[in-house]
């Protein structure tokens, strides 16, 4: 395994930003990949939970991401957005394969969308939860809360049960052209309130 | 749609993966030749990156890791130099002189066998997208497999364990491709050389160095064989994959000369 860096390459890793870590993953640094998980597993685990339904299928996706991200490090463009987004529309990508092949099983449960609404209250918050990520989250919800219901729901089926505009058009009794309004709606909306209002000017 | 046309409108369903097949190709279209809309989509990808952190937070089981660090170390490519220099990977550097022969040109034969071999193994249900998968790769010269196999892995249904020769073979590579499910795989192997009547080679597969019976195989005059590998437990259960030459039948253990491993 390669040590860039001096005499205490953990302490190293531990300070490294993602940036650096991604870098030391190209070059096969495995001790970076582990902190990667360190920092990342319980993201990725609990958007895959969250989608799947089932731990054991969440806890293949997170595998499967990882090794991914081990093994796809390179195609990594810091540009186009932060690690953390990247690694989990991979895990994103993976669950929505998977919900599409439970799809096609005839016992396919019908969709309630009680259960894929966005979380809006802290309550359950995790109290092993770092500072940067309750404000993250704390945001996030911040901004799905001044969405309407509606759009929020066509969003969440989308986002987090894959469905295309007209399963859910299908799924919501809605007309299509509501549902891709809905979604283009909010999601312009976010945009406006996650991305344009956060950037440096 | 029209592909000199903006997406704008698209972009939100794009990026949730809510268009149709249809859709999603004419926006894909538009955006490789579209700077505005790409950076456009960069938004919308990021908002779609946060809205994770929205998700009740939920601890993973704590052997997770344990098995995310041991699947990357098997799925490693431990290459020797040796091999490196003469091996498959000057394919990836372009130093093949002809990288892309037509189905006319001399490499034709042993692919074609390899295809068939492929389709016999990947003939039950649970291969069957493997199968498509594979035909497809197929499609092209033998040398350049072993790069297409990997780079499909976003798509395809199974994992790739790559093995690289030893000293006692250094120009052999081989591939074990393992179902997602980790009960099936099959070994692919070329440029092994052909063993005398008395000989056999033997796949081996270790878990933490218990180590168990993957089942021996000859290769044809080619070097090549490919064969389902049968193994008392699901196939990635194994971190470590190996072959020797042993006597005809096979050993309880390894007792001959290693000429193929994932790791080093």
């Amino acid at each position: 395994m390669q040590q860039k860096h001096g005499a205490d390459p953990e302490a190293a890793l531990s300070e490294a930003d993602d940036q650096q870590l991604i870098e030391l993953v190209c070059q096969r640094n495995e001790a970076a990949l582990s902190e990667l998980y360190d920092r990342y597993a319980r993201l990725l685990f609990s958007v895959a939970l969250h989608m799947v339904g089932s731990r054991a299928a969440a806890e293949e996706i997170t595998l499967d991401a990882f090794t991914q991200v081990w093994e796809k490090a390179e195609r990594y463009n810091p540009d186009r957005a932060s690690l953390s987004t990247w690694m989990v529309s991979i895990a994103r990508y993976r669950a929505i394969d998977r919900l599409r092949r439970w799809d096609a099983r005839p016992e396919k449960d019908s969709v309630y969308w009680t259960d894929v609404n966005f979380e809006l209250s802290s309550h359950h918050h995790n109290p092993e939860a770092s500072t940067e990520e309750k404000l993250l989250r704390e945001r996030v919800q911040g901004a799905l809360a001044e969405l309407p219901v509606e759009q929020r729901q066509a969003l969440a089926l989308a986002y987090f049960k894959g469905m295309s505009h007209s399963q859910i058009a299908n799924a919501l009794a809605l007309p299509l052209g509501t549902v891709k309004t809905r979604i283009r709606l909010a999601m312009e909306k976010l945009r406006r309130l996650l991305w344009e209002e956060q950037r440096p000017a | 749609m029209v592909t000199n046309e903006h997406v704008t409108e698209s972009l939100p369903a794009y990026t949730l993966g809510a268009l149709d097949d249809v859709e999603a190709r004419e926006v894909e279209e538009h955006l490789a030749g579209c700077a505005t809309c790409r950076q456009a989509l960069t938004a919308y990808e990021n908002v779609a990156g946060q809205l994770a952190h929205a998700v009740p937070r939920r601890e993973p089981p704590p052997d997770l890791k344990r098995k995310v660090m041991a699947g990357i170390a098997a799925a490693d490519v431990t290459v020797d130099p040796a091999v490196d220099a003469g091996g498959i990977l000057d394919t990836a550097s372009g130093t093949v002189a002809d990288p892309a022969p037509t189905r006319e040109s001399a490499d034709t034969a042993p692919q074609e066998g390899w295809l068939q071999t492929l389709r016999r193994f990947f003939a039950g249900p649970v291969w069957q997208p493997a199968l498509l998968v594979l035909v497809i790769l197929l499609g092209a010269v033998n040398v350049a497999l072993w790069q297409r196999v990997q780079e499909a892995q976003d798509a395809a249904p199974f994992r790739t364990v790559r093995l690289a020769g030893t000293e006692n073979a250094s120009g052999a590579t081989g591939v074990i491709i393992i179902s997602e499910d980790g009960e099936h795989g099959a070994l692919i192997v070329q440029e092994l050389p052909q063993l005398s009547e008395e000989q056999e080679y033997q796949l081996w597969l270790s878990d933490d160095g218990e180590r168990a019976d993957g089942g021996t195989f000859s290769v044809d005059e080619d070097g090549y064989d490919s064969h389902y590998v049968s193994s008392p437990q699901p196939l990635d259960e194994y971190d470590t994959f190996g072959v020797t030459i042993e006597p005809a039948g096979g050993s309880p253990g390894p007792t001959g000369p290693q000429v193929l491993g994932n790791r080093r």
